[in-house]
């Protein structure tokens, strides 16, 4: 469907429509509507929407996502998977593929040319506010293109309800001069290279008007919508950007449980408590997909004022905001490193505030019990107030020395890394209770059959070590080894650090990384809140530790024979390849909260 | 008690089978061979089946074929299911194994020694202990009785279970000697209380320590006991041996074989005595037994057939053989405990009670869910295909004859032709196979063997 003109090429070919319209005898409403023609196609998707909207999504530059993905290295190695191969074997697939090369065939050209051609604008999908109607803009390269696609479309609907002895589901209206087309409950029209597909009237004729007229209160000219524009202006163009109005969302009543006051989960509180109280009053927020061949990343961008969280979420990101995550100890072992802001007891204290009531009861009772195992101290307004707000959390792969100890399942390390307020003060209170652990856990395990665990205590290069080791069986027979040799419990304190491992090997690979990293055991201040960072190359060796069980576990679930369960699992491990590392961060930038996820593969 | 059986004359029931008359050798009866004396069989083997004799069919199973490299596939990933150390991780390595394995009889028969010496990880809380047991009944599982009792009276997880990890002079254990003569041997009634005591006296000193069986010379009670006329200064093996001696012994065992592999209830004495005889002259060797009970005519009668309620592992990895599939066996192995057959989970010492006890309105309704979850699941794969490719590639396209088809593999005896009519109309439906078996799992004459 195209403007009422009888060419389809009305942007290239404005003399020739003049012409036309002369033999009307209307050559002023031919230079009217060739110049409405001309600022239509100049027109953004964002001023063609009205400041109504409340959710944008733009793809800019969709050829650019197609290459990317279609040509990612990765996609070959899914391929080989078997799952991979049986989606594309169904019958469902196969009958897809044959309506795809009838398509291609009546355009006379490549589904991915005919893609390309036709998004080469640029792909926006909005939601409107009033109307509650949802549009989709596509910009094509030109109008030919996108008038013959048009026609196909029409055509191979029509011969299809012909087929079935159906009536002809299209129905033609028009409005202003714009012929538009109706299917079931779809609207579209064509309007020189831009496809607008809607599911209401309203909406249709709003943006019809707009790139008639210009629109008198378009979505490009709203503040926040420019506000938020200016925030991911700088650096790469992304690939995929939304804008969402978080204002009209909360006053919608939508996703209620989001902005809602407590929380009945203690961990989501602590991974993104203070996200959600900038949620619940940030306006607008905004994000965007950056891509190139080596790295995918994600950002969500909202605005912040520090009032805006409450004192009871103070533990998030600090009394003033400004809460960094300084701790950076590194290992070369290590498969995931979490380093945060974190007040755990302004967390543990709040908690009548932060948490329901079936939540709290839980605190409360935990609070009772951990305040005996510390000796009367109260866990959370003394032990947990022994800590500063930094700390950071250490997965990393564990090797053994000895095959005769060495699991069947071959488990990572674990290590929590705090900096104490009051070291001198505060160590002997914590050797003491890891002591008193240890024996707790002796005398329940035996009771349960479990070997014993062995207390030592040593110093190595000055830093204090308290370790625990699983004492092996005394028998001369080839038995496996439980899967509790993969712990040797063990505390370090170093500096004003204090170390806490499930393995006394990363706890020295940690208390070694912390005398290499300068005089307070933490590199030069960050500035992000929250980092994360995945090593995929040691995750890989990690889960190739555990070859057989991975291998078992495929035969069970899926009844493959052993050959074909390692050459799945020896895929996946391949898959994995491709992938170097993942990484998150959550930084206060002025008055912007950004979230980051970022995925680096391999060149 | 199958009344019926009192008519029938002892000796054509233990007759060697002779296919012919109104008794031919067809996929019917080898459907029924494979589905007791192992877990089922797809449309190949039974037509590979039909081409050998029973007897051949019959001699593979007892015989076994060369399963090295299968076992030793089996011990790398029982062991490392045993790793994680939790009990509960092991089922599904066993329906693995019972869905694969090429010896069908001996792994059945591992199963019947595991709800005969019932021992439970809900007690025996380590692995491997129940790794070792149940490896140890499928090392005998066709073999001697005799030393498998041997066996498992050193069996550490039999020890712990019954609460004999110790066992001392002054204060013998009755446990383990009451279930040797009541539960593994003898039966109820076939000894007296002073049996028991005199029994636990010779097992004195018989202790587990880590994990391992060991003697305790110093608890060992050496003096002289008398159990069943007999006296002697007898160990723990000597007790064994007297009780194996028992002619009860050979009678409740054949019992216990008949009633798993030919049919629930009771048989009369004089069905059980001619092979309890055999059992005794073969020394207690369960082959040859097992080669008369599967070879005989009235295993193969009509008398026999659907007079056994499929035990939900039957139900299960019966459906999974008959149609070549592979499914999520931890999926499988948790559905099997809910039918109330957990593996290594017996609900008590004396295992399983089977029959009529496997259903009840509940199980019924969770047979039918679960065969529609096995057949619609979307990781399970037929022949490593889809189910209507699978099916079509086995002749079931047109809607009568394959679905009759599908009963013959899967059905004992015929149906009624309400319920045939009713089938024919789904599968006349077409792109509904998944339907019609789900609909042939869930009929009356589906639950039993």
């Amino acid at each position: 469907m195209s403007a009422r003109t009888e060419s389809p090429c009305i942007d290239r070919f404005p003399g020739e429509i003049m012409s036309r319209l002369n033999v009307f005898g209307s050559p002023l409403l031919g230079i009217l509507a060739a110049l409405a023609t001309a600022a239509g196609e100049e027109r953004k998707a964002a001023d063609l929407l009205p400041s109504t909207t409340v959710i944008y999504s733009e793809l800019p530059a969709p050829p650019r996502v197609f290459d990317l993905v279609l040509e990612h290295p990765l996609r070959r190695r899914l391929e080989a998977l078997d799952d991979y191969k049986k989606a594309f074997e169904t019958p469902q697939y196969a009958h897809f593929q044959f309506g795809l090369s009838m398509v291609e065939q009546q355009l006379g050209m490549k589904w991915r040319e005919a893609l390309n051609g036709l998004t080469e604008g640029g792909v926006h999908i909005a939601i409107d506010g009033p109307t509650l109607g949802t549009v989709m803009l596509a910009k094509a390269r030109d109008a030919a293109m996108l008038e013959k696609a048009k026609e196909t479309l029409l055509r191979l609907v029509r011969e299809d309800a012909s087929r079935k002895g159906e009536s002809d589901p299209i129905r033609a209206v028009e409005y202003r001069g714009v012929q538009a087309y109706r299917i079931q409950d779809s609207r579209f029209a064509t309007v020189g290279s831009w496809l607008v597909v809607t599911n209401k009237d309203d909406l249709g004729k709003s943006i019809l008007d707009a790139w008639l007229d210009g629109g008198k209160s378009p979505l490009s000219k709203d503040a926040d919508f420019v506000s938020s524009r200016r925030e991911t202006a700088s650096g790469d163009a992304p690939l995929f950007w939304t804008f969402v109005r978080l204002r009209a969302l909360r006053d919608a009543g939508i996703a209620k449980e989001l902005f809602r006051g407590k929380t009945d989960n203690p961990l989501a509180e602590l991974l993104a408590g203070g996200i959600m109280s900038t949620l619940r009053n940030a306006p607008y927020a905004s994000s965007a997909v950056y891509g190139t061949r080596d790295r995918v990343r994600w950002t969500l961008n909202l605005p912040y004022q520090p009032e805006w969280v409450p004192e009871s979420r103070h533990f998030y990101l600090g009394p003033t905001g400004e809460g960094t995550a300084s701790l950076t100890l590194s290992t070369p072992s290590s498969i995931l490193s979490l380093s945060t802001y974190r007040d755990l007891s302004g967390l543990w204290n709040s908690s009548s505030d932060l948490f329901e009531a079936d939540v709290n009861a839980k605190i409360a009772q935990a609070n009772s019990q951990l305040t005996t195992l510390f000796a009367g101290r109260d866990f959370g307004l003394d032990v947990l107030a022994s800590f500063r707000p930094e700390m950071q959390l250490v997965i990393a792969r564990q090797t053994f020395e000895s095959p005769e100890l060495t699991p069947e399942i071959k488990l990572p390390s674990l290590a929590l890394v705090f900096r104490l307020k009051d070291p001198e003060k505060t160590l002997r209170q914590w050797k003491v209770t890891f002591q008193s652990l240890i024996g707790f856990l002796n005398v329940v395990g035996s009771m349960n059959g479990q070997p014993p665990l062995e207390l030592n205590m040593e110093t190595v290069d000055g830093v204090q070590f308290v370790t625990a080791a699983y004492v092996p069986k005394e028998s001369k027979e080839s038995e496996p080894v439980p899967i509790n040799f993969n712990a040797s419990p063990s505390v370090c304190f170093i500096k004003d650090l204090f170390i806490v491992s499930t393995t006394r090997q990363l706890a020295q690979e940690l208390a070694r990384s912390a005398r290499a990293s300068g005089p307070n055991g933490a590199a030069a201040a960050e500035k992000a809140n929250t980092r994360l960072q995945v090593d995929f190359a040691v995750l890989k060796q990690a889960l190739a530790d555990n070859l057989q069980h991975l291998v078992s576990q495929n035969m069970i679930q899926k009844g493959h024979a052993r050959k074909d369960a390692e050459k799945e699992i020896g895929t996946l491990l391949e898959i994995l390849n491709s992938a170097r590392g993942f990484g998150a961060r959550l930084e206060r930038q002025a008055e912007q909260l950004q979230l980051s996820l970022d995925l680096q593969f391999e060149p | 008690m199958n009344s019926k059986f009192h008519e029938i004359d002892p000796r054509w029931a233990w007759r060697r089978y002779e296919p012919g008359g109104e008794s031919p050798w067809n996929k019917r009866r080898a459907a029924h061979l494979f589905r007791r004396a192992g877990f089922g069989a797809d449309t190949a083997l039974l037509n590979e089946a039909i081409s050998s004799s029973p007897e051949e069919l019959i001699e593979q199973l007892v015989v076994g074929v060369d399963s090295s490299a299968f076992t030793g596939q089996m011990n790398q990933m029982m062991r490392t299911l045993a790793a994680g150390n939790n009990p509960r991780n092991l089922a599904s390595g066993w329906l693995y194994r019972m869905r694969y394995t090429p010896n069908p009889l001996h792994e059945k028969m591992a199963l019947f020694w595991h709800g005969h010496f019932a021992t439970s990880g809900a007690k025996v809380e380590q692995p491997e202990l129940l790794l070792n047991q149940n490896e140890l009944f499928r090392r005998h599982a066709l073999g001697n009785f005799g030393q498998l009792v041997l066996a498992i009276a050193r069996d550490p997880a039999m020890l712990l279970y019954l609460d004999s990890a110790t066992n001392r002079k002054s204060h013998p254990n009755e446990n383990f000697a009451r279930e040797l003569l009541e539960l593994f041997c003898l039966g109820l009634g076939a000894y007296s209380e002073r049996d028991i005591q005199e029994l636990a006296r010779c097992f004195t000193g018989w202790e587990v320590n880590q994990g391992k069986f060991r003697f305790n010379h110093y608890q060992a009670d050496t003096g002289v006991k008398s159990i069943f006329a007999e006296h002697g200064g007898f160990t723990g093996d000597d007790g064994v041996r007297v009780v194996l001696e028992q002619p009860a012994t050979s009678r409740f065992i054949v019992r216990k074989l008949l009633r798993f592999f030919v049919a629930d209830g009771d048989f009369p004495e004089a069905l059980v005595e001619p092979l309890a005889a055999q059992f005794r002259a073969d020394g207690l060797q369960l082959a040859g037994v097992m080669r008369t009970i599967l070879g005989s005519e009235l295993f193969f009668s009509e008398q026999v057939a659907g007079q056994k309620v499929r035990s939900p592992v039957e139900f299960g990895i019966g459906l999974l053989c008959g149609l070549d599939a592979t499914a999520n066996l931890n999926m499988l192995a948790e559905e099997l405990g809910a039918l109330g057959q957990s593996l290594y989970f017996p609900p008590n010492v004396k295992g399983w009670d089977g029959g009529k006890s496997w259903i009840n309105s509940a199980t019924i309704l969770g047979r039918g869910n679960l065969a529609r979850r096995l057949l619609t699941n979307s990781e399970t794969r037929f022949g490593g295909r889809k189910l209507p490719e699978y099916l079509a590639g086995q002749g079931v396209v047109e809607a009568e004859a394959g679905l009759n088809r599908l009963l013959e593999l899967f059905v004992a005896i015929p149906i009624p032709d309400s319920s045939h009519a009713r089938l024919l109309e789904l599968a006349r439906r077409g792109d509904a196979w998944a339907d019609v078996l789900h609909a042939i799992t869930v009929l009356p004459e589906f639950q039993l063997s």
